[in-house]
């Protein structure tokens, strides 16, 4: 589901990392991070943004 | 708003106050102009596509909005998200579209934050359909399977030609409109997956969703026999081993992002895992409302629950006493089989058609089970987080929201 395209939206949290001198083991524990203070912030949210993902006319041929 | 404080009298499974809806799927187009040999739509288990009408009606349409207008007012829900899916929705034509999502924008113009989203098979994108988007502020979802020839290989027209080069042209065409788009990718066992991804990330994809290919147990035998026990983890591991390793770089991908939420304790944020209430509803093209529409991979009619927009609110979905009515305000039992799974709080079964058989109903796990359970432990063992540590977690996170509901 997701939305179409929101399913999908990008996560709040910019992980994204161009710094090529950053090590590996960083990248991920920053990954990581990132997606746990997603969860943290969002245990006092009122809906959860569930990502549906929707087949699209993909796999889905239509739909 | 509360949703599900207090339960009707003598119903204790029906909430009394609606529940609020993240998203609508509206299901503009019951026609394709694709024959895509894996569509649940259309080559599965189910035909009620061939008695409805080829595109909603312009009367269906505003009812639509007018009932979701009523479902968000009554819920005083901030967000929504309407998600214009088919069939191909661009049968439509541009012209429709743009009136419809100015229309949407009017008619819920009480809502804060109102999302449009569009998920299109793409052969149709051209420069106005790309302005339309850009001006509407619609995100695009397009299904891309990979390189030429295996996109062709299953996204072939009515004709068996293959689509991938008209396409490309169009995600050419969102991109110089500045339009934000991702992809869906059907899993195909036995592809090379990192040539896949980096074949969809050069195309520009904001977003990828890599989506499990659709059986039930009654169908599933054959993908077995072939592929062996775990194709599609075979299919995922590699790229979560590189999404993980580079820290999240390149497009988005939300089925990885969605399994470290789990197994760090949080709740799934995707309708593959979890078996939470799915919490989303779709209109056909006739005003139908619906439930989960892969549903129709299991038989005839699953995902019907008797109303229609032209006379029935949203909030008449929980009394509906329909399958779908379980699965959107509530989500199955977890099936017996998953009792004593060391994933049973994360996977929960898995996504809820994957779960059905003739014989049993969808009282059985995934066909994908082994499959979730080889792409947990993998994921578990390079993130360093033991299931047991994901029970303290989950159980610590429940306990600050408890608190933080007593205020």
């Amino acid at each position: 589901m997701s939305e179409p395209s929101d399913q999908a939206s990008k996560p709040s949290v910019d992980i994204t990392v161009s710094n090529l001198d950053v090590p590996r083991e960083n990248l991920r524990e920053t990954l990581i991070a990132a997606i746990d203070a997603e969860l943290e912030r969002q245990e006092t949210q009122e809906m959860m943004p569930i990502d549906v993902h929707l087949k699209g006319s993909t796999h889905l041929k239509s739909s | 708003m509360s949703a599900c404080a207090v339960p009707v009298a003598g119903r204790p499974d029906v909430p009394a106050d609606p529940v609020p809806f993240g998203l609508f799927v509206l299901k503009v187009a019951s026609r394709c102009n694709l024959n895509c040999d894996y569509c649940y739509m259309y080559n599965k288990a189910d035909s009620s596509w061939r008695n409805k009408p080829a595109i909603m009606s312009e009367e269906t349409f505003d009812a639509t909005l007018l009932r979701i207008r009523r479902h968000c007012a009554a819920t005083g829900q901030r967000s929504v998200r309407l998600a214009f899916h088919g069939g191909e929705p661009t049968m439509v034509g541009p012209a429709r579209f743009d009136a419809w999502c100015t229309r949407a924008r009017s008619m819920l113009a009480d809502v804060e934050d109102v999302g449009l989203g569009i998920q299109t098979n793409g052969t149709r994108i051209d420069a106005v359909w790309a302005e339309v988007f850009a001006r509407n502020d619609v995100r695009v979802g397009v299904s891309v399977d990979g390189v030429r020839d295996e996109h062709d290989r299953h996204r072939v027209d009515h004709r068996g030609r293959g689509s991938y080069d008209s396409i490309v042209r169009g995600l050419g065409e969102l991109g110089a409109a500045g339009v934000t788009w991702g992809v869906l990718s059907v899993i195909e066992p036995g592809r090379d997956p990192l040539s896949t991804h980096r074949h969809i990330a050069g195309l520009g994809a904001d977003f990828v969703n890599y989506l499990w290919p659709d059986h039930t147990h009654d169908t599933i035998a054959g993908v077995r026999a072939r592929f062996g026990r775990t194709p599609v983890a075979d299919y995922l591991i590699p790229l979560f081993d590189q999404w993980l390793e580079s820290g999240g770089a390149g497009p988005h991908v939300p089925e990885f992002w969605n399994v470290a939420r789990l197994v760090l304790g949080g709740r799934s944020a995707h309708e593959n895992y979890g078996n939470e209430p799915s919490r989303y509803v779709f209109v056909e093209t006739d005003g139908a409302i619906e439930g989960l529409d892969v549903l129709r991979i299991c038989g005839e009619g699953m995902g019907h629950t008797g109303l229609d927009v032209l006379s029935s609110d949203f909030a008449e979905l929980a009394a509906s006493g329909s399958l779908s009515a379980a699965i959107i305000m509530r989500g199955l039992p977890l099936p017996s089989g998953c009792a004593s799974c060391v994933e049973r709080t994360t996977c929960a079964g898995g996504y809820v058609p994957h779960r059905y058989s003739r014989a049993h109903g969808f009282d059985s796990p995934s066909v994908w089970c082994a499959d979730i359970l080889e792409l947990f432990a993998h994921a578990r063992a390079r993130m360093g987080v033991t299931a047991a540590e994901t029970a303290r977690r989950r159980d610590e996170r429940a306990r600050r929201i408890a608190a933080v509901a007593r205020g």
